[in-house]
């Protein structure tokens, strides 16, 4: 076993402490100075759109992103930058331009009660509880790769970092309200930055630009083919190490993976729900997807460098799988103090991505399950106790799906599976049930199931070795393509055999029917169509010019 | 559906609260501020590393003082944050942005309030 042990000294640590002082000063300051709706104010309201924005793209900025796109980078080489320009930019600008109006102008607190208003109960039950599910195993994801991170450069053992950062987790998240979630997601966005922009920096210099990486990329596990974002990808001559057709890449990723996540996951949403008014909501994601453009350089690029500098990545030494990618770059580069800021940056990331999902949890637990069907009209205390249970409950379930988690080596890929899962057949009821009035409450109920049932099923097959895919991202994009297709195939079955809800009960939820309507901008720069298009054509020029 | 209670019983407001404490507890919360005082003692105290850092610890860094041009860089990011914050305090804003309101700034057609925008405060 490879020693990557970093060789921290009391500098980095003062580094790390100082984050985590400011981080709960935030926390302990809120509380002793701010009034509940003052508290709400300043967290929500007054937020300009460029703190909604940053916090939109470091919601998703976690374990999973960071460790995860660096994993892809060293295993795929370039074609990983089509995580970012075709499968995210897009859906982003989709859900700014197109979607935001249901979305705020129905005023609904989350994702899954959107689908009580415009279907039934129980399509909100069945969403509520799978999108309760799923956030616990992506919480358990971030829990492991912050135990992974923890044995890696600190030298515990898996199980105790797991089970010491879901206390401190624990901690965090009660310390913390709405205003300092999103405050420590901003800030870490720099952090991060501050982190992985001189790692990559250095990286390159030392492989001689990006010409001397390409040069060695050439002779590595991946070759040539590894320097293209789309080249190779023609089905049935997949020669592109990403092991995809272009058919997949577009479809399955581009349309159904990334619209489904980045248009109907609440922990996304929320962001923009949060925005103090329309326009500003309707520029959170666009804000958000301006970063996302050149985030690559700094996530994919030290996968790159690692595979060239680091030797026997992905081989058989468990410390040199994949995802410990950056965690070795850090090790080979960075003298004290960046090391510092190395380690802050990742903790930052890891623990927001287990507080966020662990929260949005107990979110959805709360007010979409136990509030409106098992315990109605309780006192407002006793939902925040209730809130206070789930939390701690969530966690211990996360330290469960943690060990899930421990048993993928490549964890972005275990994450986009569960989003075929999750996330792909909700776009198809989504998306249907917007466009189309007629679609009935019971087509968004069976639609759903239909789509769930699809993708766990390729994907339980795949797993079990009854089906066979090029690789876990193809098996994840046939899945969320599939569940895609008999969602939407059994939601038009569906509606033209039941009942529609009458048209005066869709006001402000469907196409046509917005109840907000484009308010005028400040600047011609903040018009949400301009921001939208300039970052589309952004992603396309980058994609060509890495063809 | 406007009418369902489960999404009216969100609606909270923050309009009683007086103007000056409001302007001053946002001051101490701009995010700017924390911002740039974080990264202006993390640049100082990485440019101070990058100076005294020995010949062996640039070489592992394939020979660029990373430490110092960081530490440089931070401390750029640090005053573009600060210079922002204290010409353009937050606390003004909000003032600004709540006269503006009050004189009917919501586009045609737009019904919803302002406040209450999915956010109760959540559970922890």
């Amino acid at each position: 076993m490879t020693d990557v042990r970093l060789d921290t000294d009391f500098i980095d640590y003062a580094i790390l402490i100082t984050y985590f002082v400011v981080v709960l000063g935030v926390g302990f300051a809120a509380k002793r100075y701010v009034h509940t709706s003052l508290d709400y104010f300043l967290s929500g309201r007054s937020l300009p759109a460029w703190i909604t924005g940053l916090a939109f793209i470091s919601a998703n900025l976690g374990a999973i992103e960071v460790l995860g796109m660096a994993a892809n980078g060293a295993q795929y080489g370039v074609a990983t930058v089509n995580y970012y320009w075709i499968g995210a930019i897009p859906a982003m600008v989709f859900l700014g331009l197109v979607m935001m109006p249901f979305y705020y102008g129905s005023k609904v607190r989350s994702v899954p009660e959107y689908l009580r208003l415009r279907f039934n109960n129980s399509s909100h039950i069945f969403n509520s509880v799978t999108f309760a599910l799923a956030t616990i195993l992506i919480a358990g994801v971030n829990l492991y790769a912050l135990a992974l991170v923890l044995q890696l450069m600190l030298g515990w053992p898996i199980i105790v970092g797991i089970i010491v950062a879901a206390f401190i987790v624990a901690g965090y998240i009660s310390l913390g309200g709405l205003s300092s979630a999103i405050y420590n997601e901003v800030l870490q966005f720099f952090v991060i930055v501050a982190a992985l922009l001189p790692l990559t920096i250095v990286g390159l210099v030392d492989v001689g630009g990006w010409n001397g990486l390409k040069e060695k990329i050439g002779g590595s596990p991946i070759g040539e083919a590894g320097l293209h974002a789309l080249e190779g990808t023609n089905p049935g001559d997949v020669t592109n190490p990403i092991g995809a057709t272009w058919i997949g890449i577009v479809f399955g990723l581009g349309f159904v993976l990334a619209f489904g996540y980045w248009t109907t996951n609440f922990a996304e949403v929320q962001r923009a729900l949060s925005a103090k008014d329309f326009s500003a909501a309707q520029r959170t994601p666009l804000i958000g997807a301006i970063p996302k453009l050149f985030l690559p350089f700094i996530l994919i690029l030290p996968g790159m460098i690692a595979l060239v500098v680091i030797p026997g990545l992905g081989g058989e030494d468990a410390n040199k799988q994949y995802n410990n990618a950056i965690p070795l770059l850090v090790d080979h580069y960075l003298p004290n103090g960046m090391l510092g800021i190395a380690l802050t940056g990742l903790m930052a990331s890891f623990m927001a991505g287990v507080a966020a999902n662990v929260s949005a949890f107990n979110t959805v637990v709360t007010t979409d399950i136990v509030e409106p069907y098992l315990k109605r009209d309780q006192p407002d205390e006793w939902y925040v106790r209730f809130g206070r249970i789930a939390t701690i409950v969530g966690i211990f379930v996360s330290i469960g799906t943690a060990l899930i988690a421990s048993t993928y080596d490549n964890l972005m890929n275990y994450l986009q599976a569960l989003f075929s899962i999750f996330n792909a057949p909700l776009f198809a009821t989504f998306i249907i049930g917007m466009f189309w009035k007629r679609m009935t409450p019971a087509a968004g109920l069976w639609g759903l199931i239909a789509g769930t049932i699809t993708a766990a099923g390729l994907f339980i097959g795949y797993k079990a070795g009854w089906i066979s895919f090029g690789s876990d991202l193809d098996e994840s994009m046939w899945g969320a393509g599939a569940a895609f297709v008999v969602d939407a195939i059994v939601t038009v079955i569906v509606t033209l055999v039941t009942t529609p809800k009458p048209v005066s009960e869709l006001q402000g939820l469907v196409y046509g029917m917005a109840n907000v309507s484009a308010p005028p901008v400040d600047h011609w720069w903040q018009s949400p169509k301009l921001m939208g298009f300039s970052v589309l054509a952004g992603a396309a020029i980058l994609t060509i010019l890495l063809w | 559906m406007s009418d369902d209670p489960l999404v009216e019983r969100t609606e909270s407001t923050a309009a009683s609260e007086g103007a000056a404490s409001v302007a001053q507890a946002a001051n101490l919360f701009d995010l700017r501020r924390i911002i740039g005082g974080v990264f202006g003692v993390w640049g100082v105290l990485l440019i101070i590393l990058g100076i005294t850092d020995s010949d062996a610890e640039i070489a592992k860094a394939a020979d660029v003082n990373i430490n110092l041009w960081t530490g440089l860089g931070m401390l750029v990011i640090s005053a573009f944050f600060l210079i922002w914050a204290f010409t353009r305090p937050l606390g003004e804003q909000l003032a600004e942005s709540e006269s503006e309101s009050e004189q009917g700034g919501g586009g045609p057609g737009q019904d919803v309030p302002d406040a209450g925008r999915g956010d109760e405060p959540r559970p922890q």
